[in-house]
């Protein structure tokens, strides 16, 4: 029970580290590798090491000096990194290529994030402008993709599963974070009890965009099954 | 002012996932629909391509049918009676030198309608219609390799009940294109025929001691276009639903041919015999 007790406790304290080892294993074990899982890769990584520097500056805050304890520039970071790969990796698949005003969108979204960055918000403060336009932008590429996926009859289910299960991983978690986001600061302020179990659930949803992540890197990897065909008379 | 903004984030997130699994529900049965549609498109196809290849094994029966009647009304015909009239010659009259040529040309007259009956038959089994198809198998394979130096064997299975008319007839083909191109290109001195009929299904296996093909062989020459023979067997496999197999060891090639069976009597039995 003790030792049950324990492992919960650092599951739960590392919970935003441990949940992307997942994508990272099953990349290393894959045999097939190709542009797809490359791509999910880097992301995984990167995201990976601004989530374990964030993790590593709030434990041991105590060891680091006084202009290297906030951690708020790699949340804003990582936020970022969120954005920009998922939304690559929607615009290079060969079934999105015809939607060209998800690329003005992407552009926008740059655009509106240096100018919020330069003119109305501090990078060093954790920024929900930022993390509810991640959001924002994750929704429109996602259900992008999805209607496109029921519009073009020419695609079929197996071609289209890892992005899928992807993209299910992190439309899930932007659902969720919307709203969180973008009422971060007025219910911290006013419930913090709340705000502290609302926030666990954004943890949650995180194990289940990696989880969907490494799925995803799994499925990508998988070779299509060859068919025999009779001869044509 | 603390309990608003609690319930309008929990309704959010409710609504934002509630919008979200509505979406992808939509794009699952999306999917279903689509599966469904590209299966019935599919099984249409099949069917199309099915009727195309019954056609043109059709025609092609048609075909072998209509030549071997012309062989064996018409040309059999005249030749029985040229061998009448040649019988007719009066031999008491014919000097030693033409007495030879007389019988020299009774000989190949002999041997071209006994040639042409074989062919018509070859082309048009008669025995499969009358005696079945083990009967005609094994017949055929007498018939072949009588009198060449390959050495054959049958045991046919005879609990095996027919597979109607056009199925055993696709069968037989198969059966004489497979032993023509062991003769043709295998150079076996030894064959054997075995079938086994069990729970509804037709188990054929030829055994040769020639240099046979394997199944990669097999599915290249099939698809190349002077593989005609290979083509038909795979088509006929194909409209049988059944599956064939090419393995070859040193010294011995075998083809497995599974068909399945749904018990249609034949038309004739043996006790016709």
């Amino acid at each position: 029970m003790i030792v049950m007790n324990f492992i919960y406790l650092y599951l739960n304290r590392w919970i935003e580290v441990w949940p992307y080892l997942l994508p990272l294993s099953i990349f290393f074990f894959q045999r097939h590798k190709n542009k797809n899982t490359r791509l999910l890769f880097i992301f995984t990584c990167i995201a990976f090491i601004l989530s374990l520097a964030g993790t590593i500056t709030w434990r041991y805050a105590y060891l680091f000096p006084e202009s290297f304890k906030n951690n708020n520039i790699l949340y804003n970071a990582g936020s970022i990194v969120r954005t920009v790969f998922p939304a690559l990796y929607i615009l290079q698949l060969p079934s999105i290529k015809p939607l060209r005003y998800l690329w003005y969108i992407f552009s926008g979204y740059i655009l509106f994030i240096l100018l919020s960055f330069f003119f109305w918000d501090d990078i060093f403060i954790l920024s929900t402008i930022q993390h509810s336009a991640e959001s924002i932008l994750i929704l429109i590429f996602t259900i992008s993709f999805y209607l496109h996926l029921i519009v073009d009859d020419e695609i079929n289910l197996k071609s289209v599963i890892a992005p899928l299960v992807f993209c299910t991983g992190i439309s899930v978690y932007s659902s969720v974070n919307f709203f969180i986001y973008l009422f971060f600061y007025p219910v911290l302020n006013t419930d913090e009890h709340f705000s502290y179990k609302i926030y666990n659930a954004s943890l949650y949803s995180l194990v289940f965009y990696w989880l969907m992540t490494g799925l995803a890197i799994y499925l990508h990897g998988r070779q299509p099954v060859k068919t025999i065909k009779p001869a044509t008379v | 002012m603390n309990s608003d903004i609690t319930y309008l984030l929990v309704l959010g997130i409710a609504v934002m996932l509630g919008l979200m699994l509505s979406v992808l529900l939509a794009v699952m049965l999306s999917f279903r629909k689509k599966n469904q549609h590209r299966r019935a498109m599919e099984a249409l196809r099949e069917q199309q391509q099915n009727q195309l290849i019954e056609a043109a094994i059709r025609s092609e029966e048609g075909e072998r049918h209509r030549i071997a009647e012309t062989l064996h009304d018409e040309v059999g015909a005249i030749l029985s009676s040229a061998k009448l009239h040649l019988l007719g010659i009066k031999q008491q009259e014919l000097d030693e030198r033409d007495k030879r040529l007389h019988e020299k040309g009774a000989g190949l007259l002999n041997d071209v309608i006994k040639r042409v009956r074989g062919i018509s038959h070859n082309l048009h089994s008669n025995i499969l219609k009358e005696f079945g198809f083990n009967e005609a198998i094994r017949h055929f394979l007498a018939q072949t390799t009588g009198a060449s130096l390959l050495e054959t064997e049958t045991a046919m299975d005879d609990r095996y009940p027919g597979a109607g008319p056009e199925k055993d007839m696709s069968l037989y083909r198969i059966i004489q294109e497979l032993v023509n191109n062991t003769i043709k290109y295998a150079g076996a001195r030894f064959l054997r025929i075995h079938s086994v009929y069990t729970a509804g299904e037709l188990t054929l296996q030829i055994t040769h001691n020639g240099s046979g093909l394997s199944q990669e062989e097999f599915e290249t020459f099939s698809f190349k276009k002077e593989g005609l023979g290979l083509k038909n067997i795979r088509n006929r496999i194909f409209l049988l639903q059944g599956s064939i197999h090419f393995s070859k060891t040193s010294g011995q090639s075998t083809i497995i041919l599974k068909i399945p069976v749904i018990s249609e009597p034949q038309p004739s039995t043996h006790e016709t015999h």
